[in-house]
């Protein structure tokens, strides 16, 4: 690797470092400035209230409190549960929703593109005939209908008319489980990449290499093979990183629906419990998610076009 | 298809693929699926808070530890108390002392024996943990057990607690007054015994897992899988083990109340909470049961408030709410009307009748009477009309109740004005708390099963009397039947004091919650309090 390269890493990991801990920073300080406190009841006494507050360190500065945090994250603490769980370490309830929610995630994001890309292409190759229309209808519907509506139609379908699946997930039963929320969750992606391949497809296709290849005398399924859906594919690829990390973060509803024990229910009840411990450490995850996908994807842009890394007159 | 198929084929493998994948079975009937095991599923909202005793404040935690750990008292399908850990009990002459003994060979799931020393360091290790937000029923809020007061409040040492192992098979009890719902409270969590060398070897993750927790009743932790299920087994060695008629019982967490009545219309579930939109559809089928909640909404008036000096506006304003409008065409969640301080189905007469059945209605709805209460209120205060800010918080039921007030109100009584104060939760107990407000709408729980746990709320040095409060004829009954000379004279006294406090109208008693729910037909037994543990799954079988 060359010196450039590795400077150019650090500057990059070091500003998602920086980025990451501006995210807490501001997340810890609204949480802190959210109406309300974990302790709400209102049989509990001011006496009560005050040693609650000591225990928990609450009646620290912010700032102290803020410090306080981060170092203890920095050697994996991220607290305890004051309401979810009580005084249960807030890692107990992420970790192991961590690979139901990125699994039922990943799972829809593959399930969705291959669909979408098949969808996609061949709406293309049949532009302006009822097969696109079609399937742009169902792109429009994907788009617009909300993924638990759909997860509703498919609960009551086959759930309880046709009892294939069960209605509530079950650890036990994981893999009957996590079908309909990955059929629900991939309609989105299905739309949202169909959509894309179809306008990138007709953009490559009517570009002058095609042209080209035609003019070789090179067949419409080989040019279609080997150069229109490698080159839509590279630009489809780009939007498949948003797309995983919103579904990931994005399906608290569906996790509601389906009983999914996910990572957005839990963040939805730790605002409504004003957990705070919790609230913070699945939106930091949530943001780390976010920033190592940039990360990466800055990294492999480099990679692959020096340009971007030696960019602004360097 | 074909390509279909594959993605299908793909996504399975994938699953499979990342460590999950297992039984593919369906379960078509809850209550028959597990062969020839007896297994009732209840569909529940929310996931227990804790199972430590010193944590548990929520009433999902307090019914599945009650079927997992016994105290020293339980009530029975009459619901009487009877005695459950203890064996039997003695009451000193002055009622300042229990001896309870303690029933002889009884274990903890880990073979330790129960004793009376599990209580005494369950009760000081729970009111000298400041994280334990239910100490307070064990102070003069409460149990009145002897100097909670002066630990809780005043820093004095744990060990003066009015709580003795004498050996271990006798505890005594010490009271700093005569309590008479003492023994009811002896079935609540917060009593119950926890093993102490058991508790210490978990060291910070007491109760976190199946493995960390013992029991000593009807049923053991099987399982616990946060926020998906809970999985409860019928325990061989619980002292009464002929009288539990099931081996399973389960408990699948959906916190959309949809879900849980999709999953009953699917079998999946023998219990499901509805919500206020599904009742009407279910309302007329034979799974569908009430099931009552003893949270009272009233509205708090604040006497201080320049408005409230006389007693005729909040008089107009009791008279003035239809009720049952409100309940059964706004709300429509199980609640009912309630005209009376204290709630249906608690607080049992010394003849065991409960308070509300055994006192007069106050209060009663009526327009020509809050009408007629309204322009002496008019007339007091020289105008044409009144204005009034309402109090109240951005949730349901409070949120509807309060709109539903306000056009109710203002309809019945022409000249009345009522402005809105929406606040968080947290925010409408603090404004209530500096009496800065003119009418709250707020809600009490009870604490213990008597008509005190309301009616004291309402004593000029309690701190819950938001409103200030001030009534003679109220406080000195309420002092006379403190020290009644028997439980019926002490009665008759809580009955008349309840009829003071009504003819002032300090507080406007509106509703009691309550919840609907779908019940398997073929699972009956399961008994339901007001007070305390909600639920009771001691009782349950399976019908054929």
């Amino acid at each position: 690797m060359s010196s450039s390269t590795i400077k150019y890493l650090g500057k990059r990991i070091l500003i998602s470092a920086v980025t990451l801990l501006v995210i807490v920073a501001v997340l810890f300080l609204m949480l802190k400035l959210m109406p309300g406190t974990p302790f709400n009841d209102e049989k509990l006494t001011e006496t009560q209230k005050i040693a609650l507050y000591e225990k928990y360190g609450l009646d620290q500065p912010i700032i102290v409190q803020f410090v306080t945090y981060i170092k203890n994250m920095m050697v994996g603490d991220f607290g305890i549960s004051f309401g979810i769980s009580r005084n249960q370490p807030v890692a107990n309830l992420i970790l192991p929703r961590i690979p139901i929610s990125f699994g039922i995630g990943i799972a829809a994001v593959i399930l969705g593109t291959i669909i979408g890309v098949t969808l996609g292409i061949y709406a293309a190759k049949h532009k302006n005939t009822k097969a696109d229309t079609i399937a742009t209808l169902f792109s429009v519907l994907g788009v617009s209908v909300p993924s638990f509506v759909v997860a509703l139609l498919l609960l009551l379908l086959f759930g309880v008319q046709i009892p294939i699946f069960p209605v509530l997930f079950d650890t036990d039963n994981l893999l009957m489980s996590s079908i309909l929320p990955v059929i629900a969750l991939s309609f989105g992606v299905i739309a949202n990449v169909g959509r894309f391949t179809r306008s990138e497809m007709i953009a490559v296709l009517s570009s002058d290499y095609v042209a080209l290849a035609e003019a070789k005398g090179l067949d419409n399924k080989k040019v279609i093979r080997r150069h229109a859906i490698r080159n839509t594919l590279i630009s489809v690829i780009t939007i498949l990183g948003p797309i995983l990390v919103n579904l990931m973060t994005g399906s608290m509803v569906l996790e509601q629906i389906f009983s999914i024990p996910g990572l957005g229910s839990l963040l939805v009840k730790g605002i409504t419990v004003n957990d705070h411990n919790v609230v913070l450490a699945v939106s930091f995850l949530y943001s780390l998610l976010y920033v190592g996908l940039m990360l990466i994807i800055d990294i492999l842009y480099g990679i692959i076009d020096p340009r971007i890394r030696l960019g602004k007159g360097e | 298809m074909k390509k279909m198929a594959s993605i299908f084929m793909a996504t399975i493998l994938l699953l499979s693929v990342t460590g999950c994948g297992s039984k593919d079975t369906v379960e078509t009937d809850a209550s028959t699926s597990k062969g020839d095991l007896k297994t009732v599923t209840l569909a529940k909202e929310n996931d227990i808070i804790s199972l430590n005793t010193m944590y548990a404040t929520d009433g999902m935690s307090f019914e599945v530890i009650n079927t997992m750990i016994d105290g020293l008292m339980t009530t029975d399908k009459d619901d009487k108390i009877v005695p459950a850990v203890a064996e039997n009990y003695t009451e000193s002459e002055d009622g300042l002392t229990y001896t309870f003994n303690i029933r002889p060979g009884i274990t903890w799931s880990n073979g330790a024996p129960v004793t009376a020393h599990d209580f005494e360091f369950a009760w000081k290790s729970t009111i000298s943990n400041p994280a334990a937000e239910y100490s307070y029923i064990y102070t003069q809020d409460g149990a009145c057990i002897l100097n909670a007061d002066q630990i809780l409040y005043e820093g004095a040492d744990v060990e003066t607690l009015g709580v003795k192992a004498i050996d271990d098979l006798t505890l005594e009890v010490k009271l700093s007054k005569k309590t008479p719902y003492f023994l009811s409270l002896m079935g609540f969590p917060v009593f119950y015994p926890i093993n102490e060398e058991f508790f210490v070897s978990q060291g910070d993750g007491y109760g976190f897992t199946a493995d960390s927790f013992i029991s000593n009743g009807p049923f053991l932790l099987k399982t616990w899988e946060k926020d998906t299920k809970i999985e409860l087994v019928k325990n061989p060695t619980y002292y009464d083990a002929d009288a539990i008629k099931i081996d399973e019982l389960e408990f699948r967490i959906t916190p959309e109340v949809s879900t849980g009545v999709t999953a009953f219309e699917a079998g999946t579930v023998d219990y499901a909470k509805l919500s206020n939109t599904l009742i009407d559809k279910y309302k007329n089928t034979d799974e569908y049961v009430e099931i009552l909640d003893a949270y009272l909404w009233y509205l708090q008036v604040n006497d201080q408030a320049e408005v409230f000096k006389g007693d005729n506006l909040q008089l107009a304003l009791a008279y003035a709410i239809d009720k049952e409008d409100l309940t059964q065409n706004v709300l429509k969640d199980g609640s009912v009307p309630v005209n009376g301080f204290v709630p249906y189905g608690m607080a049992p007469s010394p003849e065991g009748e409960m308070f509300r059945d055994t006192t007069e209605e106050y209060l009663v709805p009526d327009k020509a009477l809050a009408q007629e209460y309204f322009a002496k209120a008019l007339e007091e205060a020289g105008t044409d009309t009144i204005n009034i800010t309402l109090l109240y918080e951005n949730a349901d039921p409070a949120k509807s109740a309060a709109e539903y007030l306000q056009g109710t109100l203002q309809a019945a009584l022409p000249g009345l004005i009522i402005d809105m104060n929406v606040q968080p939760k947290e925010n409408r107990i603090e404004l209530q708390k500096q009496f800065d407000f003119e009418v709250s709408l707020t809600r009490w729980g009870p604490d213990y099963d008597d008509p005190t746990t309301y009616l004291n709320l309402l004593l000029e040095n309690n701190i819950y009397n938001y409103g200030k409060y001030e009534g003679p004829e109220f406080n000195e009954t309420m002092e006379m039947a403190a020290n009644a000379a028997t439980p019926e004279e002490r009665w008759e006294l809580l009955k008349e004091a309840e009829a003071f406090l009504m003819e002032d109208a300090p507080v406007i008693p509106i509703f009691q919650t309550g919840a609907a729910a779908l019940l398997n037909p073929k699972v009956t037994g399961i008994r339901t309090q007001a007070v305390g543990v909600p639920f009771i799954y001691t009782g349950v079988e399976i019908i054929d």
